[in-house]
């Protein structure tokens, strides 16, 4: 029997993060900073284990997931769920 | 005309109709509507499975033969399905094979007639049906345009209205051979199947 | 890459529209969605590609690559002959798993004769973020997905082999909700090394059968042991065992079983430690019985279904009924008719509950 198929994740998501990012770190999309955000402190409050990696939200799994292999320690900094523009900029290094 | 009656045979009216639908002696399904069943007729609707007929390269269609030298009568019939409430247009002097949207099954004493119902025989479409004693299965309609004009038809319109007619003996339906079992949707003719062909090819070469 | 790649595929796309046939679309939202897609290309198309910054270049690369394959899903479906019966019952099962009414189902017959496939062309993840892209750049959406269910021509009508498409569908709701991969994810996490002595080919391994094994109890939770009685007759059993892809037949089909029995499962038990954080509902039982002794196939007439477990469940009748045509109600009839009688039944089943579902609200 055959797998059900989707298009590739990284290779279509990858660059679709990269242009959000750049565009928040711009000051031209409050929309996509609003889902990056959760994104991001979603993947915090699993690093801290104080969410379970079961949770995450399928809307944003691969940034999460990306963010929990490449951004481990990273994540754990933020502090008061304050995301400043240098987080911003660090995963934008990350993705590109 | 058939007497209209309740006794052993002849035509069965309304109140026989609803007794042998209730006990399921007579089976139509699904009956969308109670208000198809008439004073003397049970109205059936449009299925939504067609054959339609098409051109093809053969000069015509041969049902003397049922080998592999010739196209098969299905392959002069082109298959579509229709949603209920969707629309099916027949051209002028095309012929569709279509099946009810009801499966019925019959009583082995009783024997249905189908004929258009008078509105859509104003518009020059033709039917006639017989469906013996002890069918189940969807009816196989031919339906033909005469007339000039192409018509739009929809599925699940109740175009046909049945008559029942009781016989005085019961009649086993699968007691011989048949071509067309339970079927659910219009099955092209298999007249090349009939078993007196053979006979009637080594007949004509003896 | 640069914007010469896309200079292409804007000639591609163009040709692949000339050809499409808007006008046997007859349903509205496939009509919505031809013209979504339209839109997006022609915006495309007056924009001054070398002027794209290369991430645009690669996003815009992606956007026309999705033009064309929602193209290719809407031109292949079977205008003609939908399967009705089957997208119906898988529907419904997917009205249980996904909220969204932002979906479209088309359906392909190959002619490969034993292809079952249930594809999409976006996960949602990427869907939303491929729509705040052409919000922002070109004011347009696309409201709907795609998602194409794909089944042989010859065995449209073979209700006994369809049923493993509620697998398919199993593996769909797997992957649009990374069940399987979290899974991984919990005993392998992401900022930790992969321990000595694990390959990712191992990793790799793992999280096929684990795939598996959830289209597997997915699909049992609608059709019983439906695609066990299929897996079975499709195995050799002298060559069965672990693949890369696919666990044994023989662990699949105790699975199931032990599942429709109800007896401990480890496994179904870990995917509902994943289910429920993720607010999807439990993998359970979500059919009825229907008895082969007492159903309404013996007077040979359609089964009554009254519910959308009684319709799943028809699935499972159909092998009972089958697996005993020999000696039950249909032994007078040769083979080849008990078998098209059998598939009749359930497909006038399946047709009539959902015309009158659809008659009673309308």
């Amino acid at each position: 029997m055959y797998l059900a198929k989707t298009l590739n994740s990284s290779e279509v998501q990858t660059p679709l993060y990269v242009d959000i990012l750049e565009r928040i770190l711009n000051h031209t999309s409050e929309d996509g900073k609003v889902n990056i955000d959760k994104a991001i402190l979603e993947a915090q409050q699993i690093a801290l284990e104080k969410k379970e990696i079961y949770s995450i939200n399928h809307r944003y799994y691969f940034l999460v997931t990306t963010l929990l292999g490449k951004y481990f320690e990273g994540l754990k900094e933020i502090k008061d769920e304050q995301i400043n523009d240098k987080v911003y900029s660090d995963i934008l290094h990350l993705l590109k | 005309m058939s007497e209209i009656t309740t006794k052993d045979s002849g035509l069965i009216a309304k109140s026989e109709l609803l007794d042998l639908i209730q006990k399921e002696e007579l089976y139509i399904s699904p009956l969308l509507d109670v208000t198809q069943i008439g004073a003397i007729s049970v109205d059936l609707r449009v299925g939504t499975d067609f054959l339609a007929s098409k051109q093809g390269r053969d000069e015509y269609i041969d049902t003397t033969n049922n080998d592999t030298s010739t196209r098969p009568i299905k392959g002069h019939f082109s298959e579509s399905r229709r949603r209920l409430g969707e629309s099916f247009l027949l051209h002028s002097g095309q012929v569709i094979l279509f099946s009810t949207l009801e499966y019925l099954k019959l009583p082995e004493n009783v024997y249905a007639d189908l004929s258009l119902r008078s509105s859509y025989s104003r518009i020059g479409l033709n039917l006639s049906t017989l469906i013996q004693p002890g069918y189940c299965g969807c009816a196989s309609i031919e339906l033909v345009n005469s007339s000039n004009t192409t018509i739009k038809i929809l599925s699940g319109a109740r175009l046909i209205q049945a008559r029942f007619y009781k016989i005085p003996d019961n009649q086993e339906y699968f007691g011989k051979k048949r071509k067309y079992n339970c079927q659910v949707r219009p099955v092209s003719s298999k007249a090349n199947e009939d078993n007196d062909l053979t006979k009637l090819i080594r007949l004509n070469n003896s | 890459m640069d914007y010469s790649a896309i200079q292409l595929q804007l000639r591609q796309v163009d040709e692949a529209f000339s050809r499409s046939r808007i006008n046997v679309y007859s349903d509205t939202k496939k009509k919505c969605h031809f013209n979504e897609l339209h839109s997006l290309f022609v915006e495309i198309s007056k924009i001054e590609l070398s002027a794209l910054s290369p991430g645009d270049v690669e996003i815009h690369y992606n956007l026309l690559s999705f033009v064309l394959n929602g193209l290719e899903y809407l031109d292949n479906s079977t205008l003609n002959v939908i399967p009705y019966e089957l997208v119906s019952c898988l529907e419904l099962a997917l009205n249980d798993w996904i909220d969204d009414d932002n979906f479209i189902i088309v359906t392909s017959l190959s002619n490969k004769h034993i292809e079952y496939l249930l594809s999409t062309n976006f996960n949602s993840e990427t869907f939303l973020s491929t729509n705040r892209y052409i919000q922002g750049k070109y004011n347009l959406k696309i409201t709907n997905r795609l998602i194409r269910i794909t089944l042989p021509k010859s065995l449209s009508r073979d209700y006994l082999s369809s049923a493993v498409l509620y697998h398919e569908l199993g593996h769909f709701i797997d992957l649009e909700y990374n069940i399987s991969q979290k899974i991984l994810l919990k005993k392998y996490p992401p900022h930790i090394p992969i321990p000595i002595g694990v390959l990712p080919s191992d990793i790799n391994k793992e999280y096929r059968h684990t795939l598996e094994f959830f289209a597997d109890l997915f699909a049992a939770q609608y059709v019983n042991q439906s695609t066990n009685f299929f897996l079975q007759r499709i195995t050799t059993p002298s060559r069965d065992g672990d693949s890369e892809t696919h666990p044994s037949t023989a662990k699949r089909l105790q699975i199931v079983n032990d599942f429709i029995d109800g007896k401990p499962l480890e496994i179904l038990d870990e995917f509902n430690h994943v289910l429920s954080p993720s607010s999807l509902p439990a993998l359970k039982v979500r059919h009825s019985n229907l008895d082969p002794k007492i159903s309404d196939f013996k007077n040979l007439t359609p089964q009554k279904l009254k519910t959308p477990q009684e319709l799943h469940a028809i699935f499972k009748l159909a092998w009972d009924v089958w697996i005993d045509s020999e000696t039950n109600f249909l032994k007078d009839f040769e083979e080849k008719e008990r078998y098209h009688i059998i598939n009749n039944l359930v497909e006038k089943s399946i047709s009539n509950y959902t015309i009158q579902e659809k008659w009673n609200k309308a």
